[in-house]
């Protein structure tokens, strides 16, 4: 469905209109020798997405992000940036996309300040000095503008990185694995920046990572390749509100509870495991009456894990 | 096209590697001045003591211009090589560091950044060879006085004072455009890897066999001869016979400039196909 307007906080869309396809994948095909790194991949993004590209690693991700922007040619396929093709209309299309590619490799001899100057130059920036000390005050590194690059942290080179994605203010932002080798505390920044840049600033936003929890925390919608190909597409919430959940039981008394639970739900299968853990794919409104029975009967819950279809994906291939 | 090139020069002068040549040759044209001061005589008496028997020699055979000569003789092997190191990193470079996803993922083409990186390249060239000649003669003048040179080619030139300026301005041109071919080599190289020392290294592989080929005269390899720019590169000498044959050090100089442009189209057409991996 086109959209114009997300809720977060209903996971509603609304305001349904025709948006602008800010970017149309269709197809795409790129073979290294005799590896196949991306087979038939085809996507669309529209204005206002915050867009998860998720995958393993060595999925594809990477390649087809690096198609998107002209970095690699595709053996076959299309990449439509704004309606345009990059390689017919380079420098209109590329006016409007910020991009950090995998490492944020900077000039390592150059100041935070040097460095973003040089790429605000290269992006035609004029009256630029203001720009960059702005940028450097929205990545929170306004005190380190004159401190060589190769004296920064990962987290930092990381918020550098975005913030060179800012210089020419473009529409659409992409963000190849941002939160690659960050603590913690990094990934939290990262995370907010992005959001940031969505809600406050009105960017369009494609963020690849290998994670499913940072992509379903930050994007509304996303894709999943895997060994090139796409396993599955659409809006995260739907893809997340799988029907059917599995469970995982950790209680007081596991064979009492594993009695219990085949007389009482006669419908389901229940396995118990060597760990002593019971597991059973379930309807997700049936979970809260596991609980409630197995409380009743005075059996205690330790633990009671759920995990949808595409987590289980995940745990598999990442 | 302006800004790209005035970019390209403010990131190489940043770079410590980019000094290499200048202190190497500073380095090497202040060794041999001093040389030459202390003992350049001696060294001077034994060259032309087989011709004292046919020739009288009035004053002295060492000035500004024959020492500036024999640096030049004795340099022209170096430059190759530190031409090589600065032409051979400025795409390898990029590639190597990771700069590349930032550079190309701008609003400008691939045709202009590769046009501008090898415009700096050639002029950083063209610099290290002024600077070879602005610092031999300006040295030449301070240790000895101008005066007519001798030049031992297949003849023996005696060159009036008078009538050796232009030459060395000559020759020095020729030299910046022979040292263009070999940037231009070092650069298309550069454009095939993502290190600086396979460039420099493949650049001075070629050399050496061009020039082996070059020298050899084997019947085969005469042939290939006219078309190897190592057979040109020391044209700069032919600025020193008299009369100047002019016919040969135009063909040259079109040789040289059809390598030069030669060069410049294939690291193009590999930058623009290429794919950014790394």
């Amino acid at each position: 469905m086109e959209y114009a307007d997300y809720d977060s906080k209903k996971g509603k869309y609304f305001n349904p209109v025709i948006v602008e396809k800010v970017l149309e994948v269709n197809h795409l095909v790129k073979h290294f020798g005799a590896v196949k790194a991306v087979r038939d991949v085809s996507f669309t993004v529209y204005r206002g997405d915050i867009y998860g590209f998720l995958g393993p690693n060595g999925s594809g991700k990477s390649t087809t992000i690096r198609m998107v922007l002209n970095l690699i040619r595709p053996d076959s396929g299309e990449v439509l940036l704004f309606g345009q093709q990059l390689s017919h209309n380079r420098r209109e299309v590329l006016s409007k996309v910020g991009a950090l590619i995998e490492r944020p490799d900077f000039y390592q001899y150059l100041s935070a300040y040097q460095n973003l100057d040089i790429l605000a130059q290269y992006s035609g920036i004029k009256h630029k000095r203001d720009k960059i000390m702005e940028l450097l005050k929205v990545v929170d590194l306004q005190d380190r503008a004159n401190d060589k690059v190769k004296t920064f942290s990962q987290g930092m080179k990381q918020r550098l990185g975005i913030a060179q994605t800012l210089l020419h203010d473009p529409d659409l932002i992409i963000l190849d694995e941002p939160v690659n080798g960050l603590d913690p505390q990094g990934i939290k920044d990262i995370r907010e920046m992005i959001v940031r840049l969505n809600s406050e600033m009105g960017k369009t936003l494609i963020v690849s990572s290998h994670i499913l929890r940072e992509m379903e925390l930050i994007s509304n919608r996303m894709i999943v390749i895997s060994k090139g190909k796409v396993v599955v597409e659409g809006e995260v919430r739907k893809l997340l509100e799988s029907d059917t959940q599995q469970l995982t039981l950790i209680t007081t008394d596991t064979s009492k509870a594993l009695k219990l639970l085949l007389e009482k739900f006669p419908d389901y299968t229940f396995d118990r495991n060597l760990l002593d853990e019971l597991h059973a794919e379930l309807p997700t409104d049936v979970i809260p009456s596991i609980n409630e029975a197995l409380v009743n009967a005075g059996i205690g819950v330790k633990q009671l894990i759920t995990r949808n279809n595409l987590e289980d994906f995940f745990l598999q291939n990442t | 096209m302006g800004t790209l090139i005035k970019l390209e020069f403010s990131k190489l002068f940043k770079r410590e590697i980019t000094y290499i040549g200048f202190i190497a040759i500073f380095l090497i044209v202040v060794i041999i001045q001093i040389g030459m001061f202390i003992e350049g005589q001696k060294l001077l008496d034994f060259l032309v003591k087989s011709m004292a028997d046919v020739f009288v020699f009035e004053g002295s055979l060492i000035n500004t211009y024959s020492v500036t000569y024999i640096i030049l003789n004795s340099l022209w092997l170096h430059i190759p090589i530190l031409v090589a190191i600065v032409a051979g990193d400025m795409v390898s470079g990029e590639a190597g560091r990771g700069t590349f996803r930032l550079l190309l993922t701008r609003p400008l083409s691939r045709t202009q950044l590769l046009t501008a990186k090898y415009i700096t390249a050639q002029a950083y060239t063209s610099m290290l060879v002024v600077f070879l000649m602005v610092l031999s003669l300006g040295l030449g003048h301070f240790f000895w006085e101008p005066g007519d040179m001798m030049v031992l080619m297949n003849t023996i030139n005696i060159l009036d004072v008078s009538d050796i300026w232009w030459r060395f301005i000559g020759a020095f041109a020729y030299g910046v455009m022979s040292m263009w071919v070999v940037a231009g080599l070092a650069f298309m190289f550069s454009t095939m890897a993502s290190n600086s020392l396979g460039p420099v290294v493949s650049s001075m592989s070629v050399l050496i066999l061009f020039t082996i080929l070059s020298n050899f005269s084997i019947g085969i390899f005469e042939v290939l001869k006219p078309f190897l720019f190592t057979t040109y590169l020391s044209g700069w000498q032919l600025f020193f016979d008299d009369p100047v044959d002019w016919n040969i050090i135009w063909k040259a100089s079109a040789i040289l400039i059809l390598h030069i442009s030669v060069f410049y189209a294939v690291a193009l057409r590999i930058f623009t196909k290429k794919d950014i991996t790394t």
